[in-house]
Formats: C-alpha cells, structure tokens, sequence
C-alpha cells in the first residue's frame, strides 16, 4: 500500500505563485482526477510533485508513503515509484523507448532484460507499431502515439503512483479509451494509484475516478465524488466558481507593456 | 554629367537641384579638409584633436580583403568631404531656397511630419538644414537636434558617450566618418519618457561626387523608449558619391531603442555605414533595415548586449537589381548571460544583382543562458542574380543555444501558376509572392513604412521587367 | 624547415612517375609559405601554433624499401577490420602490406601501394583531385608522398564487401604522409574505409584521400581518425564527382591533439549525388576542424551534408562550409546541416555554414546549431528514474545515432559508436 500526500503545497516561476496550497492524498488502487480551467495550475501542479527545475517551491510538502519528496532530484522521485506521464511529451531523438526503460530498470537495480521483455506484449496491448519503438521516442509522433508511448512506459516501469497529465488530450476515441483501459487495468491487478489532470470531463467515463478535486487559481476549491463531475458538467467552471463565491479562477502572469504596440508605430 | 541626361530607370527619386552653396571645398581629403571643417562648424577643441586622430587611423588602416573586393573602383580623392548648402538651419519649410523645399516635398517629408511624426531633421549634403521637434517632448526633457548642434549645446552628454560605442578605429570607414563627420542626429531620452511617436530623418545626396558623413547618436536612459527612422535618397549620376554613416546607440537598463532604415540611395553611392548598439541589462534594441538603393552597401547593424537579459533583434530586407550589390547582415555580440537576439533577413536578388547576408552571432565565455536564432531567407528572381549567405556562430559559452537557418529558393512555379490561375498577370504575381516572402519584416514597421517598402520593391521590380 | 628539404624528399624511393612527381613539389619547398589565421579558410584554427621545425620526415631507412612486407598477416587492426575484399596497410605513409580477393583481381581490380606501381597506372590519376585544391600541406605532402593507397575498379565491376586501408603512423617528432586514391571507373561500385591511428609526442600526419568517381559509378567512403593525444592531422579528402555518380563519404573523427579535415566535394556531371556525414567529439584539449565544400558545377546535381559533432572539457570544434552553386548548376539541390553539443563549461565551437548561390532554379538551404543538452530532454529521461549522467549519455550517443546509423560500413557501425560511448563515459575521467 503506497500513498501520495500533497499538503499545503505552494510553487512560483519568476516569482509569481501559481499553487497557493494544494491538498491531495491518492493511495493504492484510487484514481484521482484532478479538473480545472485553463491557467488554474494544473500542469504545475504536475512539475512541482515531479520536481522541475522551473519551478520554486515556497511552501507545503510531497510525501510518498511518508518520505518528503522536496528537494529530491525528479530521477530519484522516479526511482522511488512516482511517474509522471506528460501532456507534451518531449522527443528524444535517437532514443528508442526500450532504451529509456531499460535505463530507467537499470537506476532502480532492476535487471533491464525483465522490463525490455515486457516491452513487446505492452506493445501489443496498447497497439503500438515496432516503428515506434525503432524510432526516438517521441521523435516525430502524433499526439496520440505520444500518449500510447507514455502508457506503455508507465505500464513497463510499474510505478506505485501515476501522474497523469492531460493523457487525453490529443487522442481520438480510440486511443483514449485504450490508454483509459490500459491504466484502469494497472489499478486493478498492481494496486496503481493515480493521479489525473484534465480539463475536460471525458476522460472520467473513461477512468472512473473515486475523488474529483477542482483547481481554480491554484487552489484545490471542491473535492467530491463522481457527482461533483456532472454538477461540473451542467455549469461549467465558470457556474461553479460563481456557486462557490470565487472571483479569480485562473491565474495570468503580469505580461510588460510594450511601448511599440500601438497603432502609431 | 547633368543629372537630367541619364536614364533614371526604375529609380524615382534621382532629380537633381541646382547647385548654389554657401560652401563647396576642393575634393580630396588631408588633415586641412578636416580643421577646416572642424573650424568651419566652431567645434571644441576635443572634437578637432578626435577628427585630425581619426584620419590618421582612417590612413593608417589597411582595407579590409573583402571590402576592396566588392569596391575596386573607390577613389578617396575623387569625393568632395564637406558642403554646406544653406546658410542655417531652419525650422519651417518655406524658409528653405524653393528648389530644396520642392525635391522634400517630392519625396513627402513635410506630409509626412504633419502626419504621424514627433520630430524631423532634414539633411541636405553634408549639413541638417530644416529640423523641428514637437514642443511637448521638449517639455519632457527629450533633446533632438542635429549633432553639430548637441556638441555645441549639450557638450557633457555628448562627450560622454560620442565614440564610445564604435571608436574611431574600430574600421576603415568609421575612421573616415570620425574625422569628416557633419550632421546625423543627436536623440537623449530621459528616464522613463516613451516618445510616443516616431522621430524621423531625412538624408538627401544632391552634389556629384559628394561625400556623405553623418553621425547620430541616440541615448535612451532607463525605461525610455524611442522609435527613429531614417530615410534617404541620392540623384542618379554617373560617377560615384559616397555615403558613410556611424550611428551609435545606447539604450541603458530598461530601454528600448527600434531604430528603422528605408535606405534607397541611387544606384550610384557606395553605402558603407557603421551601426552598433549597447543594450544594458534588459534593454531591448531593435535594427529594422531596408536596404533598396545604392551601388553597393555595405551594412551590419550590430547589438553589443552587455546587460543581463537585454535583447537585440535585427530584421532586413534586401533587394539588388541590375549592377547592385547589397551585402548586408547584423551582428550580436552577447556579452551578458541569458541576452537574447534574433536576426531575420530576407534578400531578393533579380536582374543580375547581387545580395549577400554577412553576420556574426558571438557569445563570450561567462554569458550563461544566451539564446540566438538566425534566420535567412533568400529569392533569386532569374538566373543572372545571385546570392550568398556567410553566417558567422562563435559560441564560447557551454550553455548558450544558438541557431542558425537559411533557404535559397526562386518564386515557385506552382505559386506562380496559382496566382496567374486567378487572373494576375506574370508581374503581378511575382510581385505579391515577393511581398508575401518579406511580410514577416513589414508587417512590423509603422503602416506608412511597410507600404512605403512594398512600393519600392515593387517600383523597382516593374523597372525591371522587360 | 630544414628537416622538410629537397635532399631528404630524394632519398624515399619508388617508380620514376612518382620520384618525378615528388622532386617537382620538392622544388617548391624552399618557398613555401605556411599559411595563418588571416586567411579566412584557416580562420579559427590552430595554424597559429604550427611549427614545421618540430617535425622531420620519417628516413628512408625507417620506412624500408617500397614493396616490403613488414606485417605479415596485417596486425591487430586488420583483425578487427571485419569482412573485407581487400585490405592495405600503411605504416608511416608507406604501404607494408596489401591483399585483394584473387576474384576480384582476376576482373582487373587492383588494390596496392602507389610505390610499387611501377607500371604507372596511378600516375594519370593522382593529384586529380588535390591538385585543384592546393594548400601549403599538399605542396608538403607531395613532395614527402612516400606511398600511399591505390584502389582502382575498372568499368562496370562491383566489390561488394569493403576494401580496408590501415593506417598507422608513429614516432616522436615525425611528420608522416599518408595517401588513399580511389579511382572508380565508370558504372563500378565499391566501399573504401580509411582507418587512421598514430602514436608518438608531436606526431603530424598530413594526409589526402582522393575519390575520383566515374559516370554512374558509386562509391561508399568511411574514415575513421583515432588519433593519439599529441598527433596534429591536416588533411585533404577531396572527391570528383561524374554524370550519375553517387558518392556517400562519411568522417569519424575522435583522436588528436589538432586535427583538421578539409573535405572538399565537386560534382561535375548531371544528375551527379553526393551524401557527406561526419561524426566528432572531442575532449581534454582537443580541436576538430571541418571544412567542407559542396562544388556543383554541372545542372541536376545533388548533394547532402550532416555534420554533427561535440565537444567537452576544453575541447573546441570548428564546421565551416560553404555550398556553391555555380550558374551552371540549374535545378540543382544542395543541404548543408551541422549541429553541436557542448557538454561542459570551458568547451567552444564554431559554425558557419555558407552559401553561394549563382543559380537561381535551385533548392538550397543550411542550418547549424550549437547548444548545450537540452533540459526538456533531461527531464523528461528523470520523470523515468534515470540519473541525469545516464540521461545525458543516452542524449548524446542519440544525437549522433542518425549518422551512425547511416555510416556506409555497416560492420563499423558497432566498434564506432563504442569508441562514441567510450569518449562519453570517460567523462571526468583521467586524459591526456
């Protein structure tokens, strides 16, 4: 049993909050989904648990069953069985992704011919063809082979906890509901716990979260059952920040003004 | 040669007036040329002793292998250094001798000041003979005036900074400029104050075999902004005039300076100019550069980014028709860690003319986090033209990203036919995929520039095709 | 530069043709003038630092008679040459030994040293190509051309499996002058792999490699420098190209101390196609420099460049190069692309890729890089548990895996892209 505790987590860039306090707590077996407007910090929120360099944190606490993840290096979170499947994943030419896990396998003292043998009934399982696996990861991609290509890594990696940034973006039916499945599968036979960022409601069919939290201006403003999903779905972010009496549901960064801009020039 | 008997071609703007001048020297240059100018102008005595040391700089230094390659023509002694045209200066149009108010009027300066200009100077040869700034910027502290007048009226700024960004031997031409200098403008913007409008000069060769050798120095302190365009055009003769600027810009923390260049000299005036910017920590500066005239240019607006995060940008068009050579290009040297440039050149060569991207991308040991992108962007319009592109990347700092990518193409004959397809004739169509490739470069110039851009290349294509 | 006299260039030997050759760049020796980083194609190099007084030709009698057998059997490099049709040695600019698939040489291949060419076969033939392209060190090269390479495929014949040539050099303050001369007579097809090692304190090898491609004949060219730490190359690789020919010439550079390769290509007949790849990483104090021309002088010509290269500790690379297209060369095509990791503080490089175009129905374009490891790339590698030493690894043996994946000698590939990772995991490790 392995447990993620985010608490009054607070992070800036430049000097400008973006979490102003976040709670969660996803365990074993749970999928977490946590929805919200652009701009709200959900991808933030993302980096900071992951630990991007980005981003500085300026208050609260990541623990994974216990242990206080801040001010490890991202490798060692991962190592330590926290994945984070990305909303833009990056290309790494010349990389193969079998290469990546076996690296990956390697780091935590995993025998990489275990998870390099895995590799080819995932592929199988989540559809993805030998010349993506030949090819640099990511290198050149659609979005939708991007996502199955994060799912079969998480899948050969078996972390104890999965973030998952905005998995559905870029894909089409199909392959949302095979990464859906491939996840949903992952809770169920290795205890997966998961966390889900989105923006949208489709991939809750898809997932069939236990809590939905909502981020708005950096803040976790409801957290609830599938419930608060269709209230959500009938107001939209907007009804639901005027139910909650909240003015501020996304955050923008001060942009300089720029003395060019006008007309006359 | 009368200017009258000469083929103008598609040149528009090569008219000459009669010449009747307060002062016209012999041509040549010795050390008398330049006290005499020096003399003539009432300068301090460490303007006098900066000209006489810069000749001999500009005697001493040998011409550079690949400037005396693209000139081999040039005769220094064939080129009348200083003329003065008018007795003084004025402030209002008609106070101009008829003939120089018409050929302004001609080339639209005065509407143009009436219609979106804070300030104008207006050279004429080698002297600013009308100059005018709006009253209100003057109330702001913003000083405008031709340079001869800043040496005389504001001496402490001027010798502060004058030189300081491109000394008198940094090359063969900024020597020259440094010891025959006459004119150019002199912009100091106060803390803070946004012009608002831009500020404008308009430089006018009129003599044959004249020399032009303006210098202009712009200041804009912490958190100014300014924007001042130039503009300038020669008669067509058959023998050479030269023009050598020296423009030094200083934008001190927080500034920003876009300085712009619609350059369309006659085809016969070498255009061999100097200008380099310092952009202090976070100062931004910006060179927008049309190059359509001359003979030959030789040009490469340069931004030295000595502050943290300053940020420079060069953006050029070129076009060389028959028997020019445009060679063009920018410099950034970043000195300062996490500086930022871009350079974007487009160049369109028809008609047997020659254009040629030349730039310099450096980044010094200890500039952390720079980050440069270097885009060119070549047209051959027939098989007669030519281009060339010589981008230089010195990166002597491990964490710096620098890149740099160019296409040579010609109008594409799918494009072509696309156009034609929809009724446009063959000059049409080429004129408007020639428009659509520099758009990236207009469309940030003021409108009445960007049209003014287009109209040229355009004017200067129609001449061109049978 | 009394070591590199007239005199001692007599004593080397072989065939008249070739003695008359030597004398007559002899001649030229006593006015040679070494060339500095004013002149722009020698801009940002070492030449500065160059001495001629430091280096002497091998004698005579260290080199031995031409024709000698002096490794039976080829030596450990010849071991791992891998599967061959063919194979020379060179020992100091001198080939020691030569062998050729008696199949091939019964269809009139012939693969031997130029110092026993006493039939004057190579004679038309060499200096085609460097001779249009002289430079002091050429001037220097031929009159100290003790030996050297000599492939010829005569029309229509094709060598499947790669003719190998070896070449060692050694001893300290020796200057050696190693030679390869490929000639491909039309419609043939062959793969040459030069392979260069030396050893000694100031070591100078000034090599040429010439490729003389027929019409419609194809030639696949790998060379492969692993140089000591104190060996100074200044190298010639200059290629003819004629109608329909293809050439794929590819460089690995990993050794020396400065070492440059002038990599010059012309296409001369339509529809000619060149491919030019190269591979370097320095480290320590190393310098690699290119530079490279892509020459088409004739219509529907095509070439391709990929230069890729990095550099640590103090190490410093250059890449200049420069396509022409000449007005002749219409409906032509020509890509230049180089790309530079800089992996540590205290590492340098240079790119200037150039262009001259003089044609206007043409496609044409260059890019060029220089950047450190990318922190998206990194981070990525750490969201999967990979320590960032182990990320970059995998970052930078995948930068170069495109062109290592496309190195004409397949069996090279392997031992290549281990001697790449070996310069990676010597990271911060002890060097020269």
């Amino acid at each position: 049993m392995s447990r993620l505790e985010v608490s009054g987590l607070r992070a800036a860039v430049d000097g400008f909050e973006i979490l102003r306090g976040v709670d969660l707590e996803v365990e074993s077996g749970q999928v977490h989904v946590v929805m919200g407007p652009n701009g709200s910090g959900k991808s933030t929120l993302s980096h900071v648990v992951m630990g991007r360099g980005d981003y500085t944190v300026t208050g609260g606490s990541v623990r994974l069953d216990g242990e206080e993840l801040l001010g490890l290096p991202t490798w060692q979170r991962a190592a330590r069985g926290l994945f984070l499947a990305m909303q833009y994943p990056v290309a790494v030419p010349g990389v193969p992704a079998g290469e990546v896990v076996a690296a990956a396998a390697r780091a935590r003292g995993v025998d990489p011919a275990v998870v390099l043998d895995r590799i080819g009934a995932e592929a199988a399982r989540l559809e993805v063809r030998d010349e993506f696996l030949a090819r640099g990861v990511n290198d050149e991609f659609s979005g939708g082979e991007q996502k199955r290509m994060e799912t079969l890594q998480l899948a050969v990696l078996e972390p104890r906890i999965a973030v998952l940034d905005e998995i559905d973006s870029g894909l089409d039916v199909d392959a949302l509901s095979d990464v859906a499945r491939r996840v949903e599968a992952m809770t169920e036979e290795h205890d997966l716990g998961v966390l889900a960022i989105t923006h949208y409601a489709r991939l809750l069919d898809k997932l069939r979260p236990d809590r939905i939290h909502v981020l708005m201006a950096g803040r976790i403003v409801a957290s609830g059952g599938p419930e608060l999903a269709q209230q959500l779905e009938a107001t939209g972010y907007e009804g639901l920040a005027a139910d909650l009496g909240i003015e501020e549901m996304s955050l923008r960064r001060p942009v300089a003004v720029d003395p060019f801009a006008e007309p006359g020039f | 040669m009368a200017a009258s008997d000469i083929d103008l071609g598609s040149y528009k703007l090569g008219w000459s007036d009669t010449e009747q001048y307060v002062y016209k020297p012999k041509k040549g240059l010795n050390e008398t040329v330049v006290r005499d100018i020096s003399h003539y102008k009432s300068e301090p005595e460490w303007m006098t002793k900066f000209r006489v040391n810069a000749l001999t700089r500009f005697e001493r230094k040998p011409m550079l292998e690949w400037f005396a390659r693209n000139m081999p023509d040039i005769d220094f002694d064939d080129i009348y250094y200083y003329i003065k045209p008018t007795e003084k200066q004025v402030s209002d149009w008609d106070m101009l001798p008829e003939e120089m108010k018409t050929t302004y009027e001609r080339l639209g300066i005065p509407e143009a000041e009436r219609k979106f200009l804070a300030g104008v100077t207006a050279q004429y040869e080698s002297e600013v003979v009308y100059h005018k700034n709006r009253e209100d910027l003057e109330a702001l502290g913003v000083l405008f005036t031709d340079m001869d007048t800043a040496v005389r009226e504001h001496p402490e700024i001027v010798q502060q900074h004058f030189g300081t960004v491109i000394p008198p031997g940094d090359n063969k031409f900024a020597a020259l400029n440094s010891a025959v200098w006459s004119g150019g403008s002199f912009i100091y913007v106060p803390p803070g104050v946004h012009v608002d409008m831009p500020l404008q000069a308009y430089f006018r060769i009129n003599a044959e075999n004249a020399g032009q050798f303006e210098r202009t120095l712009i200041i804009a302190d912490e958190g100014a902004s300014v924007h001042y365009v130039e503009g300038c055009s020669a008669p067509v003769y058959s023998s050479d005039s030269l023009h050598s600027a020296v423009v030094e810009l200083i934008a001190k923390p927080g500034a920003r300076i876009r300085y712009t260049t619609i350059q369309n000299w006659s085809p016969n005036v070498y255009n061999l100019v100097t200008k380099r910017a310092r952009a202090e920590a976070e100062a931004t500066v910006e060179w927008i550069d049309g190059n359509l005239g001359s003979k030959l240019t030789m040009k490469y607006p340069a931004v030295v980014l000595t502050g943290p995060k300053a940020h420079g940008e060069v953006l050029s068009v070129a076009y060389a028709g028959p028997g020019q050579h445009q060679d063009a290009g920018a410099k950034m040297t970043h000195v300062a860690p996490e500086t930022t440039s871009i350079i974007d050149s487009k160049s369109i060569s028809k008609d047997g003319g020659r254009t040629t991207y030349r730039g310099l991308v450096r980044v010094e040991d200890g500039a952390y986090g720079v980050k440069s992108h270097v885009r060119c962007d070549a047209l051959i319009l027939d098989e007669e033209s030519r281009s060339d592109t010589y981008p230089y990347m010195e990166i002597e700092e491990q964490d710096a990203r620098v890149g740099h990518e160019a296409t040579v193409s010609k109008v594409g004959d799918d494009q072509l036919f696309y156009l034609m397809s929809r009724g446009l004739d063959e000059q049409q169509a080429t004129a408007m995929i020639v428009n659509g490739f520099i758009e990236p470069i207009t469309k940030t110039l003021p409108m009445e520039y960007a049209v003014e851009l287009s109209r040229l290349i355009e004017l200067n294509m129609e001449g061109a095709v049978g | 530069m009394t070591a590199f006299s007239a005199d001692a260039s007599r004593t080397l030997g072989g065939p008249d043709w070739l003695t008359r050759r030597r004398s007559a760049a002899a001649e030229r020796l006593a006015d040679l003038v070494w060339p500095s980083t004013a002149e722009e194609i020698w801009r940002y190099s070492a030449v500065d630092r160059f001495d001629p007084d430091r280096y002497a030709p091998v004698p005579a009698g260290e080199l031995g008679p031409p024709g000698a057998e002096a490794v039976p059997g080829g030596g450990l490099l010849a071991a791992e040459a891998g599967e061959r049709s063919g194979l020379v040695v060179v020992r100091n600019g001198r080939v020691v030994r030569h062998e050729l698939d008696p199949a091939l040489e019964a269809r009139g291949v012939r693969v031997q040293g130029l110092a026993t060419d006493t039939d004057g076969v190579a004679e038309p033939w060499l200096g085609r190509c460097s001779d249009a392209s002289p430079d002091a060190f050429t001037v220097l090269h031929d009159a100290f051309l003790a030996g050297g390479a000599f492939v010829h495929v005569p029309r229509g014949v094709v060598v499947s499996a790669p003719i190998v040539v070896l070449h060692w050099s050694e001893g300290d303050g020796r200057a050696t002058f190693p030679h390869t001369l490929v000639v491909a007579e039309e419609g043939s097809e062959v793969s040459v792999v030069d392979r260069y090692s030396s050893r000694g304190r100031d070591h100078l090898v000034d090599a040429v490699v010439e490729l003389l491609v027929g019409d419609g004949a194809h030639v696949r060219y790998l060379s492969v420098q692993e140089h000591g730490p104190e060996t100074w190359q200044v190298a010639l690789q200059r290629a003819h190209l004629g109608r329909d020919a293809g050439l794929r010439a590819s460089a690995v550079a990993l050794g020396g101390d400065y070492a440059r390769l002038r990599s010059e290509t012309r296409l001369d007949g339509p529809g000619a196609e060149s491919d030019l790849l190269a591979v370097y990483f320095g480290d320590g104090h190393q310098m690699h420099d290119f530079r490279t021309l892509q020459d088409h002088t004739a219509p529907s010509t095509r070439s391709n460049l990929l230069f890729k290269g990095a550099v640590e500790d103090e190490a410093h690379s250059v890449y200049s190069g420069l396509v022409r297209l000449r007005p002749e060369a219409q409906r032509s095509e020509a890509y230049q692309t180089n790309r530079n990791l800089v992996l540590t503080d205290g590492a340098g490089a240079e790119s200037i890729p150039n262009l001259e175009i003089e044609a206007n129905d043409v496609r044409c374009s260059h890019a060029s890089t220089v950047g450190p490891v990318d922190d998206d790339q990194r981070y990525y590698l750490a969201t999967r548990g990979i320590p960032p030493e182990e990320a970059d690894r995998l970052i930078v043996m995948g930068f170069f895996e495109d062109v290592l994946n496309r190195l004409p000698v397949r069996s090279l590939v392997t031992p290549i892209r281990a001697a790449v990772t070996r310069k990676i995991e010597q990271r911060g490790g002890v060097r020269a």
